[in-house]
């Protein structure tokens, strides 16, 4: 092997390897973070947009994107019919409950025949709930083992019966009769939004504003506005999302800054050898950024792929969702290379310096 | 017979906590192109210190150094490295091959330091053919002998046709055998392509194989 980086990097196989995955660590952190922010959002927003209503009402403050208060009256449904351009009205409470050790999970509360009837959602198998205890899940979380007739837990240890599978996914995965929520909540005659479908999809700001007109004193808002995506929706999320990819910039920076420190040191003696045959300050910094970028990009292909195989078995086991985005792929990219290189600056700039004949002692 | 290297009043002193360590105390030598010299005299003597200065690796006290034409004591850092990227081959008593690079490959490294990137194969072909490392191009340091290993440091020091080769102890990790055999080498590379060629030794039959042979003592030569 003629290439003094790549038969050094072959020549210390494990520490190599160590630098390898000290950038791979960095850019598969980036990747997941940023995967998993895209992946939940654009879920949350590809689930909204199968409600298929322009418009909901509700209360100022009570819908939030982890929690809601089921404080709206229902007698506001009629209401809402009475005004001209809107087609029909379907009210809603949304619950948000502890789930696993991950976090947290929703169920509806629906008047399960306007909602059907308002979205595009159909019945695969079974039936809609009508009992309290009867729930309809939609296919993706029937998958996971939760067949019709099988139970599940909600509200604490309550048990109730799936008998129906529904699809497309839309809003929450789990939906109950709108009577079963608000007697499950003890919010009778109450829920937490109302969903407003127009008869002119081209007049919904105009319907919008009558109905502030004609109820004042409510929250009117466009289906599309109001599912924000969660990186809008969590005060600074964005800002977290940096500081993380900073910081797994920096991970990636010092673990090659150990390694080819170390390997500068065990390589002093060679190093001056380079020296005595007249390569240049340049040359050696080359030499040692050139190595640093090999491992780099080897970090690089196997931080991808952790990322991939971490966000498939996450998602396996706790339904989180990963969306993989090109743009924070050739982020990460950067990252992970930036990384490297500025960590083996350090190190190669020393190298670089080093007194020849002190280095050509060296044992 | 041009002048290839000349030093003048050529001082070192090294500083060894707060005491001045002299290790050169006025050095004059001319070496004539094609010339072949030994430099001989007792350990601490001041031999290495004196080949470190001729090479640029190292700074005089005082003194001047021409090396083919070429001021190395007026030289920048940059510019003596430089200076001995062109002019100079280094052989060392230690080998000093880089051992995770093939012969072939610590001659390749050699040349694209020399030339940044380009090679001379038809010259690294008679330098391996004169040598007789034809067949050891693809052995790494470990897998071959001492006199192996220095005849690939000498090819390696002379693959770049340099003005001066600069050796230190050349022979004194090598047996009886594997000595004669280097400086068979040596004497070839001289006759053969006028090569100058400084070397330090302490065996007298390697010196008397040399053209010219100067002794010091004490920082100086006597």
């Amino acid at each position: 092997m003629d290439s003094l980086v790549i038969s050094n990097i072959r020549q210390r196989p494990l520490r190599s390897a160590i630098s390898v995955l000290g950038v791979a660590l960095g850019v598969a952190l980036v990747m997941l973070f940023t995967g998993l922010a895209r992946g939940m959002s654009d879920d949350l927003q590809r689930r909204s947009s199968n409600v298929r209503a322009e418009i909901i009402f509700t209360r100022p403050g009570s819908v939030q994107a982890t929690s809601t208060t089921a404080n709206l009256p229902t007698q506001y449904v009629d209401l809402l019919k009475q005004i001209d351009g809107v087609e029909t009205a379907v009210p809603v409470i949304r619950h948000f409950f502890p789930s696993g050790v991950w976090g947290v999970d929703q169920v509806e509360g629906v008047d399960w025949d306007g909602f059907t009837k308002m979205s595009n959602i159909r019945l695969i198998q079974g039936r809609g709930p009508q009992a309290l205890d009867e729930i309809v899940i939609d296919e993706t979380k029937a998958r996971r083992n939760h067949p019709v007739g099988s139970s599940v837990k909600l509200f604490g240890d309550k048990e109730f019966r799936v008998v129906g599978i529904y699809s497309p996914e839309s809003g929450a995965r789990s939906k109950l009769s709108l009577e079963a929520m608000q007697s499950a909540l003890e919010a009778p005659g109450k829920c937490s939004y109302i969903l407003v479908k127009v008869r002119n999809p081209a007049e919904q700001i105009a319907v919008a504003n009558r109905i502030n007109e004609k109820i004042p004193g409510n929250k009117v808002q466009l289906t599309a506005e109001f599912f924000p995506s969660v990186e809008n929706s969590i005060p600074g999320l964005a800002i977290f999302m940096r500081v993380l990819v900073a910081l797994a910039a920096v991970v990636s920076a010092l673990v090659v800054m150990l390694a080819m420190h170390t390997t500068i040191t065990e390589r002093t003696r060679e190093i001056g050898i380079l020296k005595a045959m007249g390569a240049s300050r340049r040359y050696i910094i080359s030499e040692i950024e050139r190595e640093a970028l090999a491992i780099s990009v080897m970090g690089i292909v196997v931080g991808f792929a952790l990322a991939a195989l971490a966000g498939f078995f996450i998602h396996k086991a706790t339904s989180l969702i990963f969306e993989f985005g090109g743009w924070w792929a050739l982020t990460a990219a950067v990252i992970g290379l930036a990384g490297g290189a500025l960590g083996a600056f350090y190190p190669a700039a020393r190298a670089a310096n080093l007194d020849p004949v002190t280095a050509l002692a060296y044992e | 017979m041009a002048i290839i290297l000349k030093a003048e009043n050529l001082e070192k002193i090294y500083r060894v906590g707060k005491v001045d360590v002299p290790a050169l105390r006025g050095i004059t030598l001319t070496v004539q192109e094609g010339e072949f010299l030994a430099v001989m005299g007792p350990s601490g003597c001041g031999k290495s210190t004196m080949l470190h200065l001729l090479g640029g690796l190292l700074t005089p006290t005082k003194g001047r150094i021409i090396v083919d034409g070429e001021d190395l004591t007026a030289a920048s850092d940059a510019k003596r490295t430089d200076i001995r990227r062109r002019k100079i081959g280094f052989v060392f008593q230690r080998f000093n091959l880089f051992p995770t690079l093939t012969a072939e490959g610590n001659l390749r490294l050699a040349e694209r330091i020399h030339a940044n990137g380009a090679d001379d194969p038809d010259r690294r072909r008679e330098i391996l053919r004169m040598l007789k490392l034809e067949d050891k191009m693809h052995h790494k340091p470990l897998e071959l002998s001492g006199g192996e290993q220095q005849r690939v440091a000498l090819a390696r020091a002379v693959v770049n046709r340099p003005a001066i080769v600069l050796a230190d102890e050349p022979t004194g990790n090598l047996d009886t055998e594997n000595s004669a055999l280097v400086l068979k080498m040596f004497r070839e590379l001289n006759d053969r392509f006028n090569q100058t060629i400084i070397m330090i030794t302490h065996n007298p039959e390697a010196a008397a194989a040399c053209q010219r042979i100067i002794q010091m003592r004490d920082g100086h030569i006597v």
